[in-house]
């Protein structure tokens, strides 16, 4: 079986804040399998920031155990770090240094090549900008040259937190297909949201949090299915047949007028059904299941800590 | 898409090996590029410069125009002390033997026979460069020692101000070797810069007193003490920014480290030190003026007299004194810095 990319048992952490103990991350227990992307979800405020910089080294938790391909963080970080690319919230650098600047420095300071900096800078676009100060970036061209950054390792794990925040559609949709194409070359990417239709397009596996707490995960599939809200309009011209032959696979089927409305089975499987009848769709759409909705159900049937997650 | 390019990793014994000389690197280019810093290697010079016109404007000679009305009023003065002398002088001996009579147990000294007027009295001050060259620096060394902290406290603040520190931290993990990387590079960088300023320094007033010909009194042991004196100055200089970096790490803002250091100033060197005379001896101001002047001087009140008042006593504090003070102070703030860096969190 292959070594999980990222996992987590246990893992907390509390903050203090205006005389308050605030919980950021409880008891959570995540597996991020290597190769493909990980959709790490939940709202604003869910934890996955913290989980992130736990992760990182950047925070420390107060209880529980995290490892990245097996090896134990934050204690044996520095082991595993030179496979690790990370972005988390907004892209940080020197803002009065050059893109080109920053990058090299980041470059010295990890043993790699300092010619390698326009190499990773051309991929993501920035070579005409490299020389300009950070300060005169778009935020989408700092999330680039964020991107440039954490490609300078070659890494084995990218870590993206809010990725596509503040960017145009067509960053969103570059950010998107930078993301899908990491993993399509082996690379895990893990990759946390607040948007859960936006992750939807491109991951394999997710995990859903709130206030904190793993709700869910396993594949984007599996748990869009197992919610059951996923209807599928069929357009066929032998109504009535096509309905006996849904029904009798054990869906819920009815009549629209316009098309058949088949509830609980993935679009695929219904033209499959249809066709092995020697019927044919000629409409055939999945409306309505969503991460977005497995979400607001988990989190409307999940319990969660009372008295909004403070404790003593 | 953006694509990934090819494999770049370094090998992970070689990024063992030179990890800690490659951050110490990283750390002397970004010393060299930040823009704050130059700024601040500019204001030390402009220190430099406003000394060197001081310099030259107390080793100017006397025009013709004041010799003539310094001869004058000479003149005028010792005419007087002609009439009038031996009668100032009788009622000086007089007053000098009650007071002696008064404070048994005191010196008492009226350097009555130092009372004929002489010519330059009459003249504007003058000075020398072997005469004043040693305090110059010291006016000197203070504004730069500022300066270095404010350079070593920039440094640092910036990285957490920007956020970059978590970006970095995110390449090199290890705490400690981040934490002292750049406090190393920072406290010898500034410290190179401040000796070579201080040397600037007493090569540019030597210069400009030679202008005034005011130079002829330099000896070799002049400048043997002015050289120790300039590396005192660096050893402040490198002090201080290491002072700053570490406060910029604890603190993680350049006003705030700034505003600390002030306020120590203020609230323990100025009103608790004054109140608490024991304390003179380990407050930085004394112990900096000890090191960078080879030793100084400071009162402390002494036995009440039989009149109420109080005998201030003279009180001598060492070189090494000072330094070793300083260092200690250096090295407390500097532990406590590392072990609040390694385990606070970063934003």
């Amino acid at each position: 079986m292959t070594e999980p990319a990222v996992t987590t048992r246990g893992l907390r952490k509390t903050y203090q804040a205006r005389g308050r103990r605030i919980v950021a991350v409880d008891a959570l227990d995540l597996d991020v399998p290597a190769g493909g992307v990980h959709g790490f979800l939940g709202p604003n405020g869910s934890g996955k920031t913290t989980t992130i910089r736990m992760l990182l080294g950047l925070v420390r938790p107060d209880e529980g155990e995290m490892t990245v391909f097996g090896t134990p963080v934050p204690r044996a970080l520095p082991d595993v770090v030179g496979r690790i690319g990370a972005i988390v919230e907004a892209p940080k650098f020197f803002w009065h240094f050059s893109g080109r600047r920053n990058l090299d420095l980041l470059a010295r300071a990890i043993g790699v090549d300092p010619a390698h900096v326009d190499v990773v800078l051309h991929d993501v676009g920035l070579a005409d900008r490299a020389a300009s100060p950070v300060r005169t970036y778009s935020l989408g061209m700092r999330q680039r040259l964020a991107i440039a950054a954490t490609l300078l390792k070659d890494p084995d794990l990218l870590i993206f937190d809010e990725p596509t925040n503040g960017l145009d559609p067509a960053g969103i949709r570059e950010v998107r297909s930078t993301m899908r194409g990491l993993a399509d070359r082996g690379k895990t990417v893990l990759v946390s949201s607040h948007i859960l239709a936006e992750v939807q397009q491109i991951a394999d596996t997710v995990s859903i949090v709130g206030r904190g707490r793993l709700l869910a995960h396993g594949r984007v599939a599996d748990l869009v299915a197992g919610v059951g809200a996923a209807v599928v309009r069929v357009g066929v011209a032998d109504r009535d047949g096509a309905s006996r032959v849904l029904r009798a696979r054990g869906w819920t089927v009815s009549d629209e007028g316009s098309g058949l409305v088949v509830t609980g089975a993935p679009a695929v499987d219904v033209n499959r059904a249809l066709a092995g009848e020697g019927m044919f769709a000629h409409e055939l759409r999945t409306d309505g299941a969503s991460l977005e909705q497995v979400f607001l159900e988990l989190t409307q049937t999940q319990p969660v800590a009372p008295s909004g997650r403070r404790v003593r | 898409m953006i694509s990934a390019p090819a494999a770049a990793r370094p090998a992970p014994e070689a990024t063992r090996r030179n990890a800690y000389w490659r951050l110490l690197g990283v750390e002397l280019r970004r010393f060299g590029a930040r823009s704050a810093v130059r700024w601040l290697l500019v204001a030390m010079l402009a220190v430099v410069a406003v000394t060197a016109l001081a310099a030259y404007r107390s080793t100017v000679p006397p025009s013709a125009e004041q010799l003539r009305q310094a001869r004058q009023l000479y003149e005028e003065q010792h005419a007087v002390w002609e009439d009038t002398g031996d009668e100032q002088l009788r009622q000086c001996l007089e007053q000098e033997a009650v007071e002696r009579e008064r404070q048994p147990d005191q010196k008492i000294e009226f350097a009555c026979d130092q009372m004929e007027p002489q010519l330059e009295w009459f003249l504007p001050g003058r000075t020398t460069f072997a005469q004043s060259a040693s305090s110059w620096l010291f006016q000197e060394s203070t504004l730069l020692a500022m300066l270095a902290m404010v350079v070593g406290a920039t440094f640092v603040a910036a990285e957490f101000a920007t956020g970059n520190m978590s970006t970095w931290l995110t390449f090199e993990p290890r705490r400690t070797r981040v934490f002292t990387s750049k406090v190393v590079v920072v406290t010898l960088l500034t410290g190179v810069a401040v000796t070579a300023v201080a040397a600037v320094a007493v090569g540019v007033s030597w210069v400009v007193s030679g202008l005034n010909d005011a130079t002829t009194d330099a000896t070799p042991a002049l400048w043997r003490a002015l050289g120790g004196q300039v590396a005192r100055t660096g050893a402040a200089g490198a002090l201080a920014a290491g002072a700053g970096a570490v406060l910029g790490f604890l603190l993680r803002h350049t006003a705030a480290a700034v505003a600390v250091a002030v306020g120590w100033f203020v609230a323990v060197e100025g009103i608790l030190a004054s109140l608490l005379a024991a304390l003179l001896p380990w407050t930085i101001r004394l112990t900096l003026t000890a090191w960078l002047q080879g030793g100084t001087e400071y009162s402390v009140p002494g036995v009440r007299g039989a009149d109420g008042s109080y005998a201030w006593e003279m009180r001598e504090l060492a070189t090494w004194h000072g330094g070793a003070v300083l260092l200690g102070y250096a090295v407390v703030l500097t532990a406590a810095a590392l072990l609040v860096f390694r385990r606070r969190d970063v934003a």
